[in-house]
């Protein structure tokens, strides 16, 4: 596996930019689901599709 | 599952403004392109004139009474 120590172009070492991307997924997640229930209640609250 | 790597070669002060930037934009064109290609899509958002008339005239006296109780 990586070094941990090694730091790379951005500064960063390999865990710190997997932790970030981790925060991101978790954002997108928490997003979509938002946006999911939204467009939920749209979908019967409008006649979008119907 | 490496994704994450991008970071190391990108910064994040340019990939997170920048992939934020491209929802919002997505977002906003599909929203825009619905506004202005169907009927229903603005009303909706308008919600119901007389409806929001009524409420919101309700509302006023109770506001103002309220702080002088």
């Amino acid at each position: 596996m990586a070094d941990d120590t090694k730091v790379y172009p951005t500064g960063l070492t390999e865990k710190e930019a997997m932790e970030i991307n981790e925060g991101l997924k978790w954002g997108t997640r928490i997003f979509g689901a938002i946006a999911v229930l939204a467009h939920i209640l749209a979908f019967a609250l409008t006649p979008w599709l119907q | 599952m490496n994704e994450g790597r991008l970071f190391l070669y990108v910064s994040p002060n340019v990939a997170l403004p920048l992939f934020f930037i491209g929802v919002a934009a997505i977002a906003l064109i599909v929203h825009a392109s619905i506004l202005l290609n169907t009927s229903w899509f603005g009303s909706y958002w308008e919600g119901s004139a007389a409806a929001a008339a009524a409420p919101a005239a309700e509302a006023a006296p109770a506001m103002e009474a309220a702080p002088a109780q």
